[in-house]
């Protein structure tokens, strides 16, 4: 698969005559990646380091007041993982606006959702798996989407003619999962296999501080059943897709500094037990967290501009940092035949945002089990650096991995990543 | 994450800085009450606007960095105004763009595009008190000026840079200001202000504004096309420009919702 996607960036030549139109705009980043894992691996190749460059770039260009084209190629190439090595096309989409309505066609990318653990509604497009391990990479879905606009709220439609399988590490790919992902074994519940004709709609609306969707979707389910098959001494897992209906519900209301966020989905079908599922919780965010340190005379403001201030006192001297304290619970009614790690857990979260000219912030997490599985610790932190670089960390612990079956096979899969990207 | 909500405001507090004089009040209080809402009054009927915005931060060692952004703001009868806006630079928030729905007796909703994600969050106003990108500028200095939002002193008049102008105190109401008062100067001939000190919650003189560079619009609206922000505690500070002016535009209400933040280049 890499290797026929790569070929394929010779597309860009061709999109750079394109933009000398009025109206058009190039951006996006290129950038490289460095990872480190402590532990050795229960893969085959036991490396510890990995080196790894991507692109992600959009062309977009008006073809006239109400008709807009877009194009977002992306492409990574990987040291260690071919099946890390890939290209997709993110977007290739014809957009049409009208006066209370909008028509999009082509390959493209849809968020749906509040919640910052997990993304339940988020369903129209299929998650790439081997690009970022939060779930938030998503690979382009071939679509017909209309949009209308009412006084009763927006009413959105969906065709989605052809289904993106998920990516997965390959035999050499980090973290590891614990056995290899044969794609090339793919399953269907649907005799039409990738091609089924996938619907949904969604309503959505605000009322005041309250922001609500609804959404019914059925089709193939992008969380693909992993079944374990022997093969000679070791174990593969087949991705099989079954078909689903899923009603959904996403609500986030702002009740005086609290953000309350929730998201809740029932899936049914042939192949899966009806169940529901439910991310809830809030956000509150501390303003100024330090900024009475100085107000209160805790620590002399003079003592704060002096210009051999440490790094220590520096940070203790930031009246601007904010911190937000992110609570969500995350279940799931099937328990420990959910087939995902999270039918039980508590994801508290603490968002720094220091609000200095780099722009410098950090998101802080911790996903407990609360049945006595395992702990997810992740920091990711980035911060901008000569105008127009981001140099970013994340790093990913997996702690009290012996009792969880879900996550038990990340137990040597802790990780520290560093990012340096380049946006134009 | 990055707080950008209420950049769009820019352009409307722009359009504040025109405060006209109202005579015959009775008490100082009643004479800054009527300076706030005859200025109001005065700036109705630009219908919408756009503008090129650049802002240079300087920290107190002179190294600078620059912000470039769009705005869109669309006035709304009998409520505060709309506005939306988008990053250009730096490149790393480009194409980012915030919405904000100012109102007069409740907070302001504001939402936050964030391209890569192809996600719009709504979030709190309450970080009003908070830097704008890294900026001198608080949200609350750009955010919409609403009458009600303060309460008024008249202090008297004075001749700054030989012009004369009135100088008016507010303090604003909201438990979550960062400021215990602001006292600005008008000037008498225009009505436009020249100068603005902010106070912090220990009463400290924190920050000054100095507006510059008027020019009139529709032969009606004054609106600054310089506007210099100096921090006194800090030694920091940020100049915003504002280019490509325009007014009545044929902006519609339909241009400043969640989707239409969507669509935003």
């Amino acid at each position: 698969m890499a290797g026929m996607c790569l070929r394929h960036t010779g597309i860009l030549p061709v999109l750079a005559l394109l933009s000398s139109a009025a109206a058009a705009d190039w951006r996006g980043n290129v950038g490289y990646e460095f990872s480190y894992f402590p532990e050795t691996s229960q893969s085959q190749d036991n490396w510890q380091t990995s080196s790894s460059v991507a692109a992600d770039i959009e062309y977009y260009r008006d073809l006239s007041d109400e008709v807009s084209f877009t194009v977002r190629p992306f492409v990574r190439l990987d040291q260690r993982d071919d099946e890390r090595s890939h290209a997709d096309i993110r977007e290739l989409v014809l957009t049409t606006v009208g006066d209370n309505w909008e028509f999009n066609g082509g390959i493209d990318t849809v968020f749906w959702g509040v919640t910052e653990s997990r993304h339940l509604v988020d369903v129209i497009n299929q998650t790439d798996n081997v690009d970022g391990v939060d779930g938030e990479d998503k690979l382009g879905q071939v679509m017909l989407n209309l949009k209308l606009f009412r006084d009763s709220g927006d009413y959105e439609f969906y065709l989605l003619p052809h289904f993106r399988e998920r990516t997965f590490p390959g035999a050499d790919g980090r973290p590891f999962i614990g056995a290899v992902v044969d794609t090339d074994a793919v399953q269907y519940q649907s005799s039409d296999r990738s091609d089924h004709i996938d619907t949904a709609v969604r309503w959505s609306r605000s009322f005041d501080f309250w922001d609500l969707g609804l959404h019914y979707f059925y089709g193939t389910a992008r969380d693909p059943v992993l079944i374990p098959q022997l093969r000679g001494e070791s174990v593969a897992l087949i991705p099989r897709y079954i078909l689903m209906d899923q009603i959904g519900l996403d609500a986030q209301g702002l009740y005086d500094d609290w953000l309350l966020k929730t998201e809740i989905v029932h899936r049914s079908g042939r192949e899966l037990d009806d169940h529901i599922e439910l991310v809830t919780g809030f956000e509150y965010t501390f303003v100024g967290l330090l900024a009475g340190l100085q107000e209160n005379d805790i620590i002399s403001s003079e003592k704060c501009l002096a210009e051999d201030a440490g790094m220590l006192r520096r940070l203790i001297c930031n009246d601007r940092m904010d911190l937000g304290i992110v609570v969500e619970f995350l279940w799931d009614e099937r328990s420990d035949n959910a087939g995902h790690p999270f039918q039980r857990d508590l994801l508290t979260g603490f968002r720094f945002a220091l609000n200095d000219e780099q722009s410098t912030d950090a998101l802080l997490g911790v996903v407990q089990d609360l049945d006595g599985g395992a702990t997810t610790l992740s920091l990711e932190a980035s911060r901008r650096i000569f105008d127009s670089f981001r140099l970013g960390v994340e790093t990913r612990i997996f702690a009290n991995t012996d009792d969880d079956p879900a996550l038990n096979a990340f137990r040597d899969e802790s990780f520290i990543r560093l990012d340096l990207s380049y946006f134009f | 994450m990055m707080k950008l909500t209420g950049l769009s405001a820019f352009t409307l507090l722009a359009a504040t800085m025109v405060m006209p004089f109202a005579a015959n009040a009775e008490t100082a209080e009643e004479k800054g009450l009527a300076i706030a809402i005859e200025s109001d009054k005065r700036d109705q009927g630009y219908v919408d606007s756009t503008s090129d915005m650049r802002m240079i931060l300087r920290n107190r060692a002179g190294k600078e960095s620059t912000r470039t952004m769009r705005a869109l703001s669309l006035e709304v009868e009998g409520d505060g105004d709309k506005s939306l806006s988008v990053f250009d630079e730096p490149a790393d928030v480009k194409g980012t763009a915030s919405l904000t729905w100012a109102h007069s007796t409740k907070p302001d909703e504001q939402w936050l595009y964030l391209p890569a994600l192809k996600r719009v969050k709504r979030i709190s106003s309450k970080n009003k008190s908070g830097p704008f990108m890294g900026s001198e500028f608080a949200f609350e200095d750009i955010g919409s000026q609403e009458v009600d939002k303060y309460s008024y002193k008249y202090l008297g008049d004075e001749v700054i840079d030989g012009a004369d102008a009135f100088i008016v105190e507010r303090i604003p109401l909201d438990k979550n200001s960062g400021y215990k008062k602001q006292v600005s100067w008008i000037e008498k001939e225009r009505y436009i202000m020249l100068k603005v000190d902010y106070y912090d919650r220990k009463n400290a003189l924190l920050k000054t504004l100095v507006p510059s560079e008027y020019e009139q619009y529709l032969d009606k609206f004054w609106r600054p096309l310089r506007m210099e922000m100096t921090n006194h505690q800090s030694g920091k500070s940020t100049t915003l420009t504002f280019a490509n002016y325009k007014f009545q535009t044929g902006l519609k209400d339909a241009d400043f919702n969640k989707n239409a933040l969507k669509r935003m280049r």
